[in-house]
């Protein structure tokens, strides 16, 4: 009998034992506050504009240059009209000022660690006198960009993307504007206006913000890179992608030059 | 011990020491008890551990959240709103501020004052009034006079006083406006922003407390309707599964990011294998959208997935792999085998492409003509080989032999099995069907072909579009791969490949034409390209509608493609007339059952010659019979699958002997004769397969069950479907998916039309064959009928090279295919009168002007007005055809969001999408996007025709209406020249059709 209510004493014991134990388990998150200090390691990283290095440089043209592509824009009198104040009327597929290639997309392709988060502002793609402005366009994924139609007449937005989500948009008004976005990364995405067959313009959607678009005097320039090695690429839409390899220090300037033929 | 007993028992009862005795025993019970103890509160319920872990990751999971959260309004950002909004306190406080408050402060005092004064002066006002009255009633115009006098000098004097208050009152609202007002609103803005952050926050720490609070407890799903015990009674079941997989529909656990967050110090967890095994246990339903039409709280757990609902004592108990438990869970692939059970004429899942694939290689393997299968339509009627009827008038017998003894040595890919005949039984069947076809009637139209050009027939041959059934020239069948020797030699099948399937879709449907000149000759060929049924009725070739040339062209081509060596050494038959063999012939096409996939003359009235399967995925390894095959051969077989992505299902006890359902029906797949043994022959002949075909055919074996499911669970689209299950195998049957996508699959031709025409991406769809989403929808039921008898009469997409051939269907399976399409959108067939459908002036009229705006006509032509956008536009339907052939709701559904119903179509989206719609143009029925959709149709829809206006306006010569929307269009655009000539030129390019408006 002696051990019998020994035994039961202890089991009553042992269960307030385990009650206790569950019962008293701390709050794991009350000191949580106190590391609010450091970062996590998923959190997203930030352009180093004042220690990050820069490329720079300038996209060449050595070869012959392809005679101009002619448009013909009647079917569309607001077009035909616009187009004939800006000459010439030739598509924006090759532009060649002095030897210098506009419109080619340079973009780190390799080297880039971490995740950026894309910029606040939302990109522009104007479509002003029935052309796309800009022809290229390079933004981070999940960055908007605003469309919008500057011309009296309708234009429909069409990208044809092979990883993102497709549409095809129609603005029928003047200083109509839709924002949109592409959450994948994407190089190079077609857009086309399918009224007017000549209109056609490219996104570069990166998951990060180092990329640049040549101007019409061939250059262009990549800043805020963090020190590193990198695979520049450089895209044109008739010409093809090239690479380069790359090295930059904190703080400095490279310049490079990518040529054409 | 006996000595210890005889001690005992030598002793008197009373001198006997019990106290050992029970302190045994009661160390006994103790330990007893603390097991009790342990094994309830711990042992037997290891969910409480699984539930602790979630919960501490979820609290964690929040915990990351909270941080973000607050990380995003960083410690700077959070100052810095907090000194602005002391800025904007001490701005409105401050002094440069102070002097304009003080100043707004006097006014209001000032012009509380004034309007005191003004109130005193309109009692004075009312004095002198009343005055006036009494005076003018006591006949005493003097002093009434001066009453009203004084009354008029008080009343000028409050309108002096209005005047000013109202000033004052001006000056003090600027005052507020230009310098109060524009801090106040930004530090309310500021505030709610604030607040709304700190407010998420909030919320957030309430998730987590109640997450941490979250009591450990039994999850469970009740399905009071979905079992009936064998005597019929209905009978509950309880899923647990949640109890473990608690993550399944928690929001929290939605983002699987979180399984990523893997490393040392402040991630989630510390090693991959941490977070894979968190992410199987508490991660999210792979398929997220399936729950969505698949909720979790009417269909529980198990009737898809298997396993034993109530079961939470073990992991391996939970997921019924247990002794004498028939349903555990279905792993991998076969878990879709379940989609069968309530979407029993479905074969087309896009969330389950291998009991899809299965299933249509059930029919594409013709496994239907030896065995009774689920949801075949009457085999009698549905051959997958090709009618023997007149074959003697299309080959030789040499090439029958050949063919028939190897297939494969042939055409690698043919769906035709090898029976293994030897020589003489070869012979035999030849004998009997060269015999049976002597008295055929059939002949060639013509016994000479017209001379064709080869080059012509090449391009001609895929413009028309024959290989979106047919491999030909560089386009080569779908899925195309090579059978290899088996390399293994523990492997129990001669060859095999492990990727690809013959599924008969897309250009995997006909036969592979690259040798076909070495098969037929050209007189036969001309004519059956010319009318493939009239050498077979009941030919799935359709008919293309060639011209001569066309025909002589593609004959000409297709005999150059030969392939001599088949025959180099033909075998020697002798004479095949041979009664006796003729007869073997016959019994031996009775016994293998050729008539299953051919029509054979004399054998029309002929059974299935083999078991039903309708019941095969519930046999387990006890009713299969394994032949000679031994433990070692039944695992390498296991592990040849399980090494691939093709792996097979697991099963209670399956190491031990490797004889389970899994191994014994691919190892039959892949070499059906391998159960053979000297006293039981097989005769089901070789299919080889490859390992992606077996198993996608012991996926939907295994689904062939006849489990009894409450009605309730099935058939999602209620009366309609049986027509939708018919319409999946007719319009499968008949490869209609090899050009159209159907519900979103299909289309596969539109992969060798971009090659052939070059063109990328979307830009294919305007000259591929239409996308047939929403056809029931869409289609007026008689166009349809008469598009599908004779797609020639009224063509829609005239630019099209590629060809909508004829069919030949009799009226019943048209009838068919329109319930199916039309079953589909939840549509039954019926008569409609589609001739009239009124609308008022005033919508036809806004609809002219959103047909301008939109540039409707830029790629549609509208009757005989060609579109402005010619050559270059994108080619589009005539619009003239919308009356006669679109159903006027669709047109609606169809212009709010084109891209929902056809993605990737032309179309552009005019009105937004479905879920963010908006006007097209501001200006036009008062910007209501639904008026405007409706009137566009309106007008769109009576281009090619009358179909009334309102029932008020039906007399209204509906011409008159022009002319006033003319100016209205003009004046807006006046600004514009450039514009307004545009509009004009649109105008007038307007079709006539408007006057048939009325």
């Amino acid at each position: 009998m002696k051990f019998n209510r020994f035994s039961l004493a202890a089991a009553l014991i042992l269960c307030s034992a385990i009650a206790v134990s569950s019962c008293g388990k701390k709050h794991r998150y009350d000191q949580d506050d106190a590391e609010e200090g450091d970062t996590k390691g998923g959190a997203a990283a930030v352009v180093d504009t004042v220690n990050g290095a820069t490329v720079t440089g300038k996209i060449l043209f050595t070869g012959t240059a392809p005679a101009q592509v002619p448009i013909k824009q009647e079917s569309d009198p607001v077009c035909a009209a616009k187009a004939s104040e800006e000459k010439p009327e030739v598509t924006q597929e090759v532009v060649i000022n002095d030897g210098k290639l506009a419109n080619v997309f340079v973009y780190i392709s390799k080297g880039i660690d971490g995740t950026y988060a894309p910029p606040a502002q939302a990109a522009m793609l104007d479509q002003q006198g029935c052309r796309y402005h800009p022809h290229v366009l390079g933004v981070v994924a999940g960055q908007k960009i605003q469309f919008r139609n500057s011309d009296a007449t309708l234009h429909n937005i069409h990208p044809v993307p092979k990883n993102n989500a497709s549409f095809n948009l129609a603005q029928a008004s003047v200083g109509k504007v839709d924002e949109k976005m592409f959450d994948k990364p994407e190089v190079m995405i077609p857009i086309s206006c399918d009224v007017h067959g000549w209109m056609r313009s490219y996104v570069g959607v990166l998951n990060h913000p180092f990329f640049s678009v040549s101007g019409s005097d061939g250059s262009f320039s990549i800043k805020g890179l963090p020190p590193g090695t990198y695979t520049i690429t450089a895209w044109h839409e008739k010409f093809g992608e090239q690479t380069q390899e790359v090295t930059v220090k904190a703080k400095e300037t490279k310049d490079i030059s990518i040529a054409y033929k | 011990m006996i000595g210890w007993f005889n001690k005992r028992f030598g002793t008197s009862i009373e001198e006997r020491n019990y106290g050992a005795l029970y302190a045994g025993f009661s160390l006994l019970l103790f330990l007893t008890t603390l097991w009790a103890v342990y094994n309830e509160v711990d042992g037997r319920r290891p969910w409480k551990e699984y539930q602790a872990d979630f919960r501490e990751l979820k609290v964690q999971v929040l915990l990351n959240k909270r941080r973000e959260l607050k990380g995003k309004l960083s410690k700077d950002e959070l100052q810095k709103t907090d000194s602005l909004l002391e800025i904007y306190d001490e701005q409105l406080h401050g002094k440069k501020l102070a002097g304009f408050q003080s100043q707004i402060d006097d006014l209001a005092m000032t012009i509380r004052k004034t309007s005191q004064k003004r109130a005193n002066l309109k009692s004075e006002a009312d004095n002198r009034n009343y005055m006036f009255e009494h005076s003018s009633r006591e006949q005493d115009p003097e002093a009434a006079k001066k009453y009203k006098d004084q009354r008029i000098d008080l009343e000028h004097r409050m309108a002096d006083l209005d005047k000013t208050i109202d000033s004052m009152d001006k000056i003090r609202a600027k005052l507020l406006a230009d310098n109060i007002t524009p801090i106040a609103s930004k530090k309310k803005a500021l505030e709610s922003k604030r607040d709304s952050i700190y407010g998420a926050v909030a919320d957030l720490e309430k998730k987590i407390d109640e997450a941490d609070a979250m009591p450990l407890q039994i999850q469970q799903v009740m399905l009071n309707d979905y079992d009936r015990t064998n005597f019929g009674k209905l009978q509950m079941r309880a899923d647990r599964c949640q109890s473990c997989h608690m993550g399944i529909t928690d929001p929290v656990f939605a983002d699987t990011n979180i399984f990523n967050d893997i490393g040392k110090g402040r991630h989630l967890f510390r090693t991959k294998d941490e977070a894979a095994h968190a992410r199987k246990v508490f991660g999210p339903h792979p398929h997220p959208e399936m729950l969505k039409s698949h909720n979790i709280e009417r269909f529980g757990c198990t009737p898809c997935h298997g396993g034993q609902p109530m079961s939470v004592d073990a992991v391996d108990h939970a997921h019924g792999f247990e002794s004498h438990w028939e349903k555990p869970l279905l792993t991998g692939a076969y878990v879709q085998g379940a989609c069968r059970k309530c979407h029993e004429g479905d074969y087309t899942f896009a969330m389950a492409d291998k009991v899809s694939e299965g299933r249509k290689l059930f029919i594409d393997f013709g496994c239907f003509g030896c065995h009774e299968g689920p949801s075949i339509p009457d085999w009698k009627d549905y051959k997958v080989g090709p009618s023997l009827m007149n074959i003697g008038r299309k080959i030789s017998r040499e090439w029958a032999f050949k063919w028939i003894q190897n297939p494969q040595s042939w055409n690698e890919h043919t769906r035709m099995p090898n029976f293994k005949f030897n020589d003489e039984q070869t012979k035999a069947v030849v004998a009997y069907l060269f015999d049976a076809t002597k008295s055929s009637q059939y002949k060639p139209v013509s016994a000479s072909v017209p001379a064709g050009d080869p080059a012509r027939g090449a391009v001609t041959l895929k413009e028309v579009g024959c290989f979106a059934c047919h491999a030909v020239d560089e386009f080569e069948p779908r899925g195309k791969f090579k059978f290899v020797p088996t390399a293994d030699k523990k492997l129990l099948w001669p060859n095999g490949a492990q990727d690809g399937n013959r599924v008969a879709e897309g250009n995997n449907f006909g036969p592979d034409l690259n040798k076909i000149g070495s098969k037929v000759d050209a007189a036969w060929l001309f004519d059956w390209v010319k009318n493939p049924k009239h050498f077979n009725p009941n030919s799935r070739m359709p008919i293309l509608r060639l011209t001569d040339g066309e025909a002589a062209d593609i004959t000409a081509y297709l005999m150059g493609k030969k392939d001599p060596s088949f025959l180099a050494s033909p075998p020697a038959l002798g004479n095949l007339d041979d009664k006796k063999l003729v007869e073997k012939g016959a019994s031996i096409i009775r016994e293998y059952g050729c008539f299953g996939c051919h029509q054979i003359p004399g054998m029309e009235n002929e059974g299935k010659v083999s078991v039903s399967l309708a019941d095969f995925g519930t046999k387990t390894a006890a009713d299969l019979y394994f032949g000679y095959l031994g433990e070692e051969q039944l695992h390498d077989t296991r592990a040849h699958f399980d090494k691939g992505p093709y792996k097979l299902g697991k099963v209670y006890m399956h190491l031990e002997d490797g004889e389970d359902w899994f191994v014994w029906t691919a190892l039959k797949m892949k070499n059906s004769r391998v159960f053979q043994t000297d006293a039981i022959a097989q005769k089901m002949p070789v299919f080889n397969m490859t390992d992606e075909e077996a198993y996608a055919m012991t996926v939907a074996l295994r689904s062939y069950t006849k489990a009894y499911i409450p009605a309730s669970f099935k058939d999602p689209l209620g009366q309609y479907q049986p027509a939708v299950n018919d319409g999946h195998f007719l319009t499968h049957w008949n490869n209609c998916v090899g050009c159209h996508k159907i519900q979103g699959s299909g289309g596969f031709v539109l992969e060798n039309l971009r090659t052939l025409m070059g063109i990328k991406g979307d830009d294919i769809n305007p000259y591929g064959p239409p996308n047939l989403n929403t056809a029931g929808a869409k289609i007026q039921e008689p166009w349809f009928y008469n598009f599908i008898r004779n797609p020639a009469s009224t063509p829609v997409r005239t630019w099209l090279k590629i060809r909508m051939p004829t069919y030949g269907f009799s009226p019943s399976e048209i009838s068919r295919l329109d319930k199916f399409f039309l079953g589909l959108e939840g549509q039954s067939l019926q008569f409609t009168d589609y001739s009239y459908y009124p609308a008022t002036e005033q919508t036809l009229a806004a609809g002219q002007q959103l047909w301008e705006k939109l540039k409707c006509q830029q790629c549609h032509a509208a009757g005989s007005t060609p579109s402005l956008g010619g050559a270059t536009a994108v080619p589009a339907p005539n619009l003239a055809l919308a009356g006669g052939r679109l159903k006027p709701e669709w047109i609606v559904r169809w212009i709010s969001d084109p891209q929902a119903i056809a993605p990737g179509t032309k179309m552009p989206n005019f009105f937004g999408t479905l879920q963010e719609p908006a006007a097209a143009d501001p200006t036009i029925l008062g910007g209501d996007w639904k008026a405007q959709v409706s009137a566009l149709r309106d007008y769109v829809w009576r281009i090619g025709g009358a179909k009334g206006t309102g029932s008020s306006a039906t007399q209204a010569d509906s011409s008159s209406m022009h002319p006033a929307a003319a100016p209205a269009v003009e004046a807006k655009n006046a600004a514009k020249p450039a514009d307004s000539a545009a509009k004009k030129t649109a105008m007038r390019s307007v079709p006539d059709k408007k006057l048939s408006m009325r």
